[in-house]
């Protein structure tokens, strides 16, 4: 079996080269033959990849340990669905299944585009299968998932990592993989049009819907990686910056930056070159997101380890790809050159730019930050930590500034927008934005963060609802029908403008997600049974602990009953499990009580079996469920702007007059109605940081366990964590200020690695500046093109040419628009 | 398209939605109802069946994972008869679009974009985001634009016969002996010679002599024994012979 998986390997290594070298021949000397013949063997690559994958998944299933890799990823003892999902946990398996993932997605979109696209399938064809080589060769030449032992095989597994062994990170990365996988479809079309030099806008039709495609999986994926994190790391948040989850987030950026500069291509022939470049830049950062998951250039709690020779390779291969990629367009610049002219800066095309301007400082800013731990190891020396402090002061206003074009951007027309038009448009947002601004200011709100984005995420909703109900109108005048009527065939008539919108209303939902964080409240408490402790609205008490196990594992699991006003909530039951084999690695299993408006997350963060006493992490997560709702709101928008016009035209006629109403019924998450119990013999409890600054401290000092994914010690719930806090605690109380106890990490650990962020002196001061530099230096850019846009459109104004007044001519335009719905 | 009908497999003409026409071959085993994937899915459940049979192991999730695995081989099978089929057919031109054909796809894209231009512009109008001026003076311009181009693509029927006239000009005038461009591009220049003899004059029956004393076929460039340039030889006795 392990022979035959090699032997698929390298046969499916020689059929990516057929049909690299097949396709290109074609291309070159218009041979259908061979051009058909290099579609086959990508289905041959899809199909030969699947066997392997098959093969491989049965190894798993039944357990064959002479394969090294089943070996070190499974037991017999695993459940088979992480048995499965066991093909994907390492390295190895994980290169093998980005290969078949590939394979799956580029047959499929050559398929589906190979008669609409007939001059650039080939070149498709053959940049899927280099790619795909690429990833073989590393599997063939350095890390075969089919490699055996020389030796008698071990006689069961070491099993997959306790932290995997979640639903969530079960589904995430084949989620994210697919999202990886479909930017490489957006870049073959690139480099195809950049090879034939047919730069017309055709290329961009198919390249848009792959893009959304891949921006759907990437974003499903980066959802299922926010919750398996606040389920699974137990540490009450849900993004944490970690250099795996930014890897997943760069192309994200690019590609949500893309999507938008796109329209303005279509629209008005602009941007031809940044589009290309952006689609490079996309499919760069997928490869270079996989580059620092698996070469181990970066530390993280997803990482696979430090893998040197892995590393170059990668680095081989992503200067192939700048090079040839950023080559072809300097090649083909003359034919990129589109008509640039800016009517006025207060228009959707200046909207768009900004947008690009700030999505693309997002992705450097979080590329530099994410790697500024190596580059400074590199060059000084010296490891240091970038941690969520120094994220979060950039990205927030970035957020924010964000949120605010999503709501900006559709008020804008095209081309130009008058004052007294931006009146009308904005009127009632910005009355939105104000009645929200008043009623936090009733309600006592004064954490301003949260404030604005609650008062721009009103001035995004009524932006998108004004939007609706203005176009209905205007379709109702028009077609003479009911209002929702009208409203779906907008909906269908401009599927991407409206599926846009819903989008971004997804996106507000996120954002109420985001603002609540800024209501959070955490507590960590000793409990003694009956005591209790009450965060918020709510009193947590401690019932017992209970010790038990299966054939997997042992688990110490913690019984809480919550309150909420003196009313019983039910009974949590948070856990720590010691899987068998990885009893050092023991994983969290966190007990929520969810709610629309709030979660009480409880976290069994140490335990006394003989005492029945247990440390609990409890934190209330005001709006956190909004997050994944909108995330959903996101995939229908989505689904809705790729739907095919014949899809759309069935469903309007079988959509019920109530179907919008039931849908946003649907999403909304009603707290479970419970019985009222009033607590009783409440007792004292200690709550662990003693001072406001022992609390900063337990933010600002990473755990430096090194497994734990460098979480801060107020979040970790290892036991090295334990011990940083109570010497933090010991710091504090002996009365050292908070740079006393900088330096004393700085000291015990050689370097600034503890601390959550670089100090801002000497070299590290480059990591504080770069934002700087590189936001002054893109807003320059953007303004300077536009100027010179500006000028170019004042210069030339007579493109209104005469083109004599043909009154049939004239009839036959009106007729057509007529037509056209 | 007649190169396509003449292969000698049967051939249906499909018309092409997008660009053109495109020739769909379909052989005579799948004219009568018969596909090669018949015959691999049938594969792929016998060898499913005989590796269940044989399976020594029972599970039902083992079953299954070796029954899919069955089929992804079948699958690939059939891959690999799709990858080789191809080669073994003989090559139909592709690409064979005309010039004129293209231009006219670009200017319809174009007119459509500027179409859903003025639209969205009467759109946004209508929401109250455009002024009356701004609107009058982008949808004038926009107008003009569509105005324009439907001009060209109703001029561009004309394209055909003005390319061919042209082309039968500059054919005609490289055909005569005294002309420079003969030695300039002999080659080309010959190639298009015989095959404009051929289109012309003597039909596709007629062929032509090497030196050597072979017959070659009438559109041969080199000859098929010796191997030597046809096709200034060709060329110098077709303007010799109208002479």
């Amino acid at each position: 079996m392990p022979a035959l998986g090699t032997f698929l390997l390298l046969s499916t290594f020689v059929v990516c080269a057929y049909a690299v070298a097949a396709s290109v021949a074609g291309a070159r000397r218009r041979s259908e033959r061979l051009i058909e013949s290099g579609i086959g063997a990508l289905y041959l690559i899809a199909a030969l990849m699947t066997v392997a994958s098959a093969l491989m998944i049965h190894a798993f299933v039944t357990d064959n340990y002479a394969i090294k890799y089943v070996q070190r990823y499974s037991d017999s003892a695993q459940p088979l669905a992480y048995k499965i999902a066991s093909y994907w946990g390492g390295l190895d398996g994980s290169i093998m299944f980005w290969v078949f993932l590939l394979s799956v997605f580029g047959s499929t979109a050559v398929k589906v585009n190979r008669e609409k696209h007939r001059e650039l399938i080939p070149w498709v064809v053959s940049v899927i299968a280099a790619t795909e080589m690429f990833f073989i060769f590393l599997m063939v030449v350095h890390n075969n998932p089919f490699s055996t032992f020389l030796t008698p095989p071990p006689t069961d597994g070491r099993g997959l990592n306790p932290l995997l062994q979640n639903f969530y990170m079960a589904i995430h990365p084949p989620s994210l993989y697919t999202g990886f996988v479909a930017m490489t479809i957006p870049f073959a079309f690139g480099i195809a049009a950049l090879a034939t030099g047919h730069l017309d806008d055709a290329w961009l039709r198919a390249v848009r819907r792959w893009t959304m495609i891949g921006w759907l999986f990437l974003s499903f994926g980066l959802t299922l990686g926010m919750l398996w994190a606040y389920e699974e790391l137990g540490w009450g948040g849900f993004w944490g910056w970690d250099p795996v989850e930014n890897a997943g987030l760069l192309p994200w950026f690019t590609a949500t930056a893309f999507l938008h500069s796109v329209m303005v291509q279509e629209r008005r022939g602009m941007l031809r070159v940044w589009n290309v470049t952006l689609v490079i830049l996309t499919f760069f950062l997928t490869i270079f997101g996989t580059f620092m998951t698996r070469s181990g250039v970066v530390q993280s709690v997803h990482a696979f380890g430090e893998d040197r020779e892995l590393a170059l390779l990668f680095t081989i291969f992503m200067v192939a790809i700048l090079t040839t990629s950023f080559g072809l367009v300097i090649y083909r610049l003359p034919l990129l050159r589109g008509r640039h002219e800016l009517d006025s800066w207060v228009s959707r095309e200046a909207a768009f730019l900004v947008n690009n301007w700030i999505l693309l400082f997002s992705a450097f800013f979080v590329l530099f930050a994410t790697m500024f731990p190596t580059l400074s190891e590199a060059l000084r020396g010296e490891r240091l930590t970038v941690g969520p402090t120094f994220f979060n002061t950039w990205m927030l206003p970035i957020g924010l500034i964000l949120l605010l074009l999503t709501g900006i951007g559709p008020l804008l027309a095209w081309r130009k927008s008058t004052i007294a038009n931006l009146l009308q448009q904005f009127l009632w947002p910005s009355t939105g934005a104000l009645t929200a601004i008043v009623a936090l200011l009733a309600f006592g709100v004064r954490v301003w963060s949260s404030g604005i984005c609650f008062a721009l995420s009103a001035f995004v909703f009524v932006t998108i609802a004004q939007e609706f109900v203005r176009g209905a109108r205007v379709r109702q005048r028009a077609t003479g029908t009911d209002i929702l009527t009208a409203m779906i065939g907008l909906v269908a008539r401009s599927k991407r403008r409206y599926g846009g919108y819903i989008v971004h209303l997804g996106i507000v939902l996120i954002f109420l997600g985001f603002a609540g964080q800024g209501f959070k409240q955490e507590e960590q408490v000793v409990l003694k049974p009956a005591q209790q402790v009450t965060v918020g609205h709510f009193t947590v008490r401690h019932d017992g602990l209970a010790v038990t196990s299966d054939n997997q594992k042992q688990m110490i699991t913690g019984h809480v009953s919550v309150f909420k006003d003196g009313k019983s909530l039910g009974v949590l039951e948070p856990a720590r499990w010691f899987f068998n084999k990885h009893e050092d690695q023991p994983t969290t299993e966190v007990a929520i009580r969810r709610s629309g408006a709030e979660d009480v997350y409880v976290v069994l963060a140490g335990y006394d079996v003989a005492s029945q006493s247990a440390t609990y992490a409890i934190t209330v997560n005001p709006l956190v469920n909004w997050i994944w709702i909108g995330f959903g709101v996101m995939a229908i928008g989505t689904g809705i702007a790729l739907l095919p016009d014949i899809a759309f035209s069935f469903a309007i006629a079988r959509i019920p007059s109530t179907a919008t109403t039931s849908l946003l019924l649907l999403l909304l998450v009603f707290p479970a109605g419970l019985r009222a119990q009033h607590a009783e013999n409440p007792q004292e409890v200690l709550t662990v940081p003693k001072s406001a600054l022992e609390r900063d401290l337990q933010k600002e000092i990473i755990c430096m366990c090194g497994t734990c994914g460098r979480k801060r010690i107020g979040e970790c719930t290892c036991a090295r964590a334990a011990r940083m806090r109570e010497e933090v605690s010991t710091l504090v109380a002996d009365g050292k200020s908070r740079e006393d106890v900088y330096q004393y990490y700085i000291a015990k650990y050689g370097s600034q690695e503890p601390l959550a962020s670089p100090i801002n002196k000497g070299f590290n001061r480059l990591a504080w500046l770069f934002p700087y530099v590189l936001g002054t230096s893109g807003a320059v850019a953007v303004a300077f093109a536009a100027i010179r846009w500006s000028h170019r459109q004042v210069e030339s104004p007579s493109t209104s040419v005469s083109v004599g007044i043909n009154p049939e001519l004239q009839a036959r335009l009106d007729d057509e628009l007529r037509d056209l719905d | 398209m007649s190169s396509a009908t003449s292969i000698e497999q049967q051939v249906r003409v499909k018309p092409d939605t997008t660009r053109g026409d495109r020739p769909a071959k379909k052989t005579s085993t799948e004219a009568a109802g018969g596909h090669p994937w018949h015959f691999f899915v049938l594969l792929s459940l016998v060898a499913a069946t005989v590796a269940v049979v044989l399976s020594r192991q029972a599970t039902p999730a083992h079953l299954i994972v070796i029954s899919i695995t069955m089929a992804a081989a079948g699958v690939a099978a059939a891959a690999l008869y799709r990858m080789l089929a191809p080669l073994l057919v003989r090559e139909v031109s592709t690409f064979n679009e005309p010039l004129t054909e293209r231009a006219r796809s670009t200017f319809e894209r174009e007119k459509t974009l500027v179409l859903r231009s003025i639209k969205e512009l009467e759109f946004d109008r209508a929401m109250g985001k455009l002024s009356a001026k701004d609107f009058d003076e982008m949808s004038g311009r926009l107008r003009a634009r569509a105005l324009m181009l439907m001009k060209q693509l109703d001029e561009g029927s004309g394209y055909r016969a003005e390319i061919e006239r042209e082309l039968r000009e500059r054919m005609k005038v490289r055909l005569k002996p005294e002309t420079p461009d003969v030695r300039l591009e002999p080659d080309t220049t010959a190639a298009h010679g015989v095959r404009l003899q051929a289109d012309t004059e003597a039909g596709p029956e007629r062929s032509s002599a090497c030196a050597c004393g072979t017959v070659n076929d009438d559109d041969a460039i080199f000859c098929k024994r010796c191997g030597a340039k046809l096709v200034l030889v060709s060329a110098a006795d077709d303007s010799n012979s109208s002479e």
